[in-house]
């Protein structure tokens, strides 16, 4: 395993290239051309079918109201009015919730997970491995399972419908995933860089914050986009713990424009761009780094 | 403080350490919590006293009469459970669950797979297109890209529909068709990890690896089982038993799409019909014990998972 996989498979590096994003697809003279041809097509139609939500989704968002039943594939005008609609309406406010709470549980994870990896990374000592463990496994477990137990917690600490409740879960369940990338990164970074900084006189805390932790940046960063992501897209957990309206997050409020009989797609979908747009941008930052941490350890 | 990285002493165990230094001792085996105290500070109490209080409920009678505090809350011992086992209606919900994430965790690592093979051979636009794409569905909420297949196939205005020239049709009628629109959903928001990962993996097989086998005449098909799957085996045991806890956690993709559990319930899985339970028909008692069983079985799987590593070579 560690000779195969492991050199690059987005094993972080302290420096220089991560990944082998542009490599070049190696050349290939056995295959016909018409393979190449073939397999280029089928990647641009699985490309298109699997953005094809997305397109639908857009194109639904700026369908004028009285125009959805009509059996055109192209709105005959864009209707920005869906998305000045989910300015004026109390979705704004929703918006604001998730990024109070995607953004508080990022803060809680970097304050929480920055020791711990940090720690176990440069040093052993009994119960390393199983705090590792430990922390491994709450990475399997889910908050639906323990809903009950959670609704329960919360409730004796007078937390529902709070946005405290939401930053607690959504940072605690989100803290496997960055202790681990963390600890890959630190590991990755030799100790002597660190000794040599210290030697030169930078003190321990100095050696720390000029040497180490500029070193790990891209994995802070991957943690801490891999988290605001996570707390951004939850839903179940805010559906428990949060009851009046305008405490919930995007991804609740949304699910009230689903009726029993009728869903009011156009508004549904404007506030699902929204909602879904930020996080791609963010993720496409990170999306090579993040196999590493989701594979917890197989990658070292 | 300055011990830690002056001392290489200090990365053995302190407890073998010579007996000189009593107190020193005892600050080194005290360090390691100053830095691990703030995760335990947020992992107990988020996870530890949950499950506690999840396995307490189970045995209890709890329900909307006892929140409120008109009866007094009863211990059942294993009543609930009784009640579940029981139930035919758990039964066919586990069932289900079982099924379900089966096939799913099939259908993404057959996508996911067939992709990453497609990945290491496509020319350059189509490989960016294809990544965009992925990315597009990994990151996006499960919340909004359930909605968007629901449209989809929606009966009145749906796409699918209109193309296929069937009017009125209803896809989330029938329990299987159900499953299977929700099951696309599911493989559209997970197949992009096993294509990210299995492709770094490809990646990394050494290039005259695979030059030699298309040398000696072998088919993609022969290459991909004779030569990535067994070099990847490893990283293949990961992510299967990660996509089988993903698939097996689902809640969003069935409590959107068909409803909170589709007719009659006939479209229910364990989380959901946990949920329900619990926070439809405030039977706390009742959904905590189909919770406990939901946690063990995760559990189970999680073991698997770090027995897998461990084969792997990891040193933890």
């Amino acid at each position: 395993m560690t000779t195969t996989t492991t050199p690059t498979v987005s094993r972080p590096r302290a420096s220089g290239q991560v990944s082998r994003h542009g490599g070049r697809p190696r050349p290939n003279r056995v295959l016909p051309k018409i393979k190449t041809v073939i397999i280029a097509a089928s990647a641009y139609l699985v490309a298109f079918i699997f953005l094809f939500p997305y397109l639908v989704m857009i194109l639904t968002a700026l369908r004028p109201q009285d125009e959805l039943q009509d059996a055109t594939y192209l709105p005959s005008t864009f209707a920005w009015s869906n998305f000045t609609n989910f300015w004026t309406s109390g979705l704004a406010g929703n918006l604001w919730v998730t990024l109070q709470v995607a953004a508080g549980s990022t803060i809680l994870v970097l304050i929480v997970a920055l020791p711990a990896a940090y720690y176990t990374a440069r040093h052993n000592f009994r119960g390393r491995t199983a705090f590792l463990i430990v922390v491994l496994i709450t990475q399997m477990f889910q908050p639906t399972a323990m809903l009950v137990g959670i609704y329960r917690e919360f409730y004796q600490f007078g937390l529902i419908d709070t946005i405290w409740s939401l930053i607690l879960v959504n940072g605690g369940f989100n803290l496997a995933f960055a202790v681990w990338i963390l600890n890959a990164y630190f590991s990755s970074i030799p100790r002597e860089l660190e000794e040599a900084a210290f030697i030169d006189g930078n003190g321990r805390w100095g050696a720390l914050f000029r040497v180490t932790l500029p070193l790990a940046l891209p994995g802070v960063i991957t943690a801490l986009i891999f988290t605001f992501i996570a707390a951004w897209n939850e839903f179940v957990v805010a559906l428990t713990l949060t009851t009046s309206p305008e405490n919930q997050p995007l991804t609740v409020a949304l699910n009230s424009f689903i009726g029993q009989y009728e869903v009011d797609w156009q508004n549904l979908f404007a506030g699902s761009v929204i909602a879904t747009i930020p996080v791609i941008i963010l993720f496409a930052l990170i999306e090579r780094k993040v196999v590493g941490g989701l594979t917890a350890g197989s990658i070292k | 403080m300055t011990t830690a990285l002056k001392a290489p002493a200090d990365r053995r165990d302190p407890v073998r350490r010579g007996g000189t230094a009593r107190p020193r001792r005892a600050r080194g085996a005290l360090r390691p919590w100053i830095y691990l105290l703030p995760a335990a500070a947020v992992l107990l109490p988020l996870f530890g006293y949950p499950i506690y209080m999840l396995g307490l409920l189970s045995v209890f009678d709890y329900r909307q009469a006892q929140v409120s505090g008109g009866e007094p809350t009863s211990f059942i011992g294993f009543e609930n459970y009784a009640t579940l086992f029981g139930d035919e209606k758990f039964w066919s919900v586990l069932a289900a669950t079982v099924a379900f994430a089966a096939v799913l965790v099939v259908a993404t690592l057959a996508v996911g797979a067939a992709l990453a093979v497609v990945l290491t051979r496509a020319g350059r636009v189509p490989r960016l297109l294809l990544s965009l794409a992925a990315m597009a569905a990994w990151a996006a909420p499960s919340m909004t890209g359930s909605t968007v297949w629901m449209f989809l196939f929606d009966s009145d205005l749906g796409l699918v529909n209109q193309v296929l020239g069937i009017e009125g049709y209803n896809w989330f009628y029938d329990q299987w068709v159900t499953f299977g629109i929700v099951g696309a959903t599911v493989v559209w928001h997970s197949f992009p990890f096993v294509m990210v990962t299995l492709y770094a993996g490809i990646q990394a097989i050494p290039g005259h690896v695979l030059e030699a086998a298309a040398l000696d005449g072998a088919s993609a098909w022969q290459t991909f089982w004779r030569v990535i799957v067994p070099m990847l085996r490893p990283l293949i045991t990961i992510v299967v038993i990660q996509s089988i806890i993903w698939d097996f956690k689902i809640f969003t993709q069935i409590y959107v799409m068909t409803n909170g559990g589709g007719i009659a319930g006939q479209n229910l899985v364990l989380n959901v019909y946990a949920f329900q339970t619990a926070f439809g028909s405030s039977e706390y008692g009742l959904g905590s014990a189909i919770g406990v069983i939901m946690t063990l079985i995760l559990l189970v799987v999680t073991l698997f998972y770090i027995r897998a590593l461990y084969r792997s070579g990891e040193k933890l």
